[in-house]
């Protein structure tokens, strides 16, 4: 199968500090694909380069195996959704999203639907007649969403376009934009460096990290098996803890404590000095002492309740902390702070970075 | 805020003198030039013994001063479309050089409002002398667009400071020329700006003399050309008739300018 859209080895410096490298990347058709990264890695950049707003100093983007290096931005047929507020000021909810049209010179009844169409899209019907404005954060959004769908792109992208809204607004416009992208198809490109939006919306998530790309993979596949430290913190909450790793092959380390343990996943994630096992808060239970040799003892530091689960930090020897969250289900009665305790984990569920 | 004029207890009091001092200083001499133009009295006397309007009568009578007058619009008003159009041109390039060149091209620019203006007028004299544009209406109207492009460069791109190129972009990503969306988005954004700029270029043009002086002709005095040669020969007070013409249009111009802004809003 060949990629709808591919990038190829990209590469961007801004007089000579490198912003983008080496990037490379297959997309479907009709996929949702987010970009996520910390801040200053490359995302923009990258997306920018797609849209044709800058051109990279290395490196092709291809779609449907044809460079789009050479055509114009406004003869790329992308639409583009920015963080910052883009509405045409001086035009009406009506207007902005018409003008894609109206510079395409369709007729007059074409544009008409197709706006009223867009228009009901994103439920902005009532509003149509405003000017920006005099309109919230997230309903221009919503605005700047119809008016880069309206003519029908083969790819939209969107650079954070929820970052200065507030969360309750933000999770309304994410369900809106997943109901866009279900019911038109299209290939979205989606910048965030916030997580729990990429889990949300996306079907597989690039991981940014210094201008190259960490990690490829959907949601799940990030989130349990990452392959570096890097993205092992940036997705979810871990525990890391020094190891000495005694047989690669079988998977045995030793632990600070000295106890070893086998079966182990190990990752060459070239991103560390030592080896350093993480386990994820979620994997960690609450063991009789002394049970088995996957486990520490320690001493409960704090605890705070989420809901139907528990949070607590344990103290074990070595002076390290343990993050484990826990699920209650009222039947036993759960450990309180100062509480001494035995943690067991799950070697098969952790990794070993080396 | 804490240095609002509430807080200033008694304060407020000294600050109020000092205000009007102030105020009356500045006003004072208009206020002079205003009263010796309904002067009957030909030696400027003051206090007047009698009021006339015979000066003014003079004055709109004369086709000397009326001639001046139509010089001063023409030059200023072809000065301001001129400077307005050339000063758009000249920041957008400005505003989207990437280069290490930008800091340079804008003191360029600018430099014509720092220089002394006897300086940029004797050297305008000295060239046009040699390109035979001396006492032209053409030479007179470079002249003094080089003296107005600088505030209207400054305003422009001042405004366009204020205008994110993301919406250019976006209107680019629609499917829009980069023309296209300048002239459909980003102009209507920068009318302030613009029409700052063309009430600088005009002011620039309409009440500079000492270029003006230079550029004069017997046949093409605009007005404070011709106020300044009368004052040399004779103080009659239909100078004073003028000064006051002056200030009465100035001052409807700027009140004009103001209400046009604040009904912008
Ligand atoms: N116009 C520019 N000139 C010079 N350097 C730039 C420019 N734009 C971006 N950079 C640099 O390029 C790198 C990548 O920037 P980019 O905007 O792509 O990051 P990002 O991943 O989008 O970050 P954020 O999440 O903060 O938006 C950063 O180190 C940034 O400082
Ligand atoms: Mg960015």
């Amino acid at each position: 199968m060949t990629a709808f859209l591919s990038i190829r080895n990209l590469h961007k410096s801004y007089h000579g500090n490198v912003a983008v490298q080496n990037v490379s990347l297959d997309i479907r058709k009709g996929e949702f694909v987010t970009f996520l990264g910390p801040s200053g890695s490359g995302k923009s950049t990258t997306l920018y380069v797609i849209a044709g707003l800058m051109s990279p100093t290395g490196g092709d983007v291809l779609v449907n195996g044809r460079t789009i290096l050479d055509v114009p931005s406004n003869h790329r047929n992308i639409g583009m959704v920015f963080q910052k507020y883009t509405l045409f000021p001086n035009m009406t909810v009506r207007e902005n999203i018409a003008f894609p049209l109206v510079v395409r010179k369709r007729p007059r009844d074409e544009i008409e639907a197709r706006t009223n169409e867009m228009l009901r899209l994103v439920r902005m019907e009532q509003l149509a007649g405003r000017y920006p404005a005099q309109m919230s954060g997230g309903q221009q959004q919503r605005v700047a969403i119809a008016r880069a769908m309206v003519y029908e792109p083969e790819i939209l992208l969107m650079d954070e376009p929820l970052s200065a809204l507030d969360k309750k607004l933000r999770e309304e416009i994410q369900g809106e934009i997943k109901r866009v992208h279900e019911r038109t198809g299209v290939t979205i490109l989606y910048v965030t460096h916030d997580q729990e939006e990429a889990l949300r919306l996306s079907d597989r998530i690039i991981l940014f990290n210094t201008g190259r790309v960490e990690q490829i993979g959907t949601c799940t596949d990030l989130y349990t098996s990452p392959r570096s430290r890097f993205a092992g913190q940036f997705l979810g909450n871990s525990n890391f803890m020094p190891v000495e790793i005694m047989d690669a092959a079988a998977g045995t380390i030793r632990l600070p404590g000295g106890a070893c343990v086998e079966n182990v996943r190990i990752c060459d994630s070239g991103d560390v000095d030592h080896p350093l096992l993480m386990m994820r808060p979620e994997d960690l239970t609450f063991r009789k002492a002394g049970d088995c040799a996957s486990s520490f003892d320690g001493q409960v530091r704090s605890s705070y309740f989420l809901g139907n689960v528990m949070n607590y930090e344990i103290g074990i020897p070595g002076d390290y902390t343990l993050t484990m969250r826990v699920y209650i289900d009222g039947t036993e009665h759960p450990p309180q702070t100062g509480d001494r305790v035995s943690v067991g984990w799950l070697p098969h569920k952790a990794i070993v970075f080396r | 805020m804490l240095l609002s004029f509430e807080n200033l207890g008694p304060w407020r009091i000294a600050l109020g003198i000092i205000a009007a001092l102030v105020t009356a200083f500045l006003v004072c001499p208009l206020v002079l030039i205003v009263m010796l133009s309904f002067d009957s009295s030909p030696w400027l006397v003051f206090p007047p013994p009698h009021w006339t309007l015979r000066w003014y009568r003079e004055l709109f009578t004369d086709p000397d001063w009326l001639g001046s007058f139509m010089v001063s619009l023409e030059v200023g008003l072809t000065v301001t479309v001129l400077s307005v159009l050339l000063g758009l041109i000249t920041a957008i390039g400005i505003s989207r050089t990437r280069t290490a060149w930008r800091p340079a091209c804008e003191t360029a620019f600018l430099m014509p409002m720092i220089l002394p203006v006897v300086v940029t007028a004797i050297a305008l004299y000295a060239f046009f002398l040699r390109i035979h544009l001396n006492g032209t209406f053409c030479g007179f109207v470079i002249a003094h667009l080089i003296l107005a492009l600088p505030f209207s460069v400054g305003a422009i791109l001042n405004g366009l400071a204020h205008i994110d190129p993301a919406i250019e972009n976006a209107a680019v990503l629609c499917g829009s020329s980069r023309t296209y969306a300048i002239m459909r988005i980003t102009l209507p954004s920068l009318r302030p700006a613009l029409f700052s700029a063309a009430i600088f270029s005009f002011l620039a043009s309409w009440d500079e003399v000492v270029v003006a002086i230079f550029m004069a002709s017997p046949s093409l005095q605009t007005v404070p050309v011709r106020i300044w040669g009368n004052l040399q020969q004779d103080l009659s007070p239909v100078i004073a008739a003028v000064s006051t013409v002056l200030i009465v249009l100035s001052g409807l111009f700027i009140f004009g300018a103001n209400f046009m802004k604040s009904e912008k809003k």
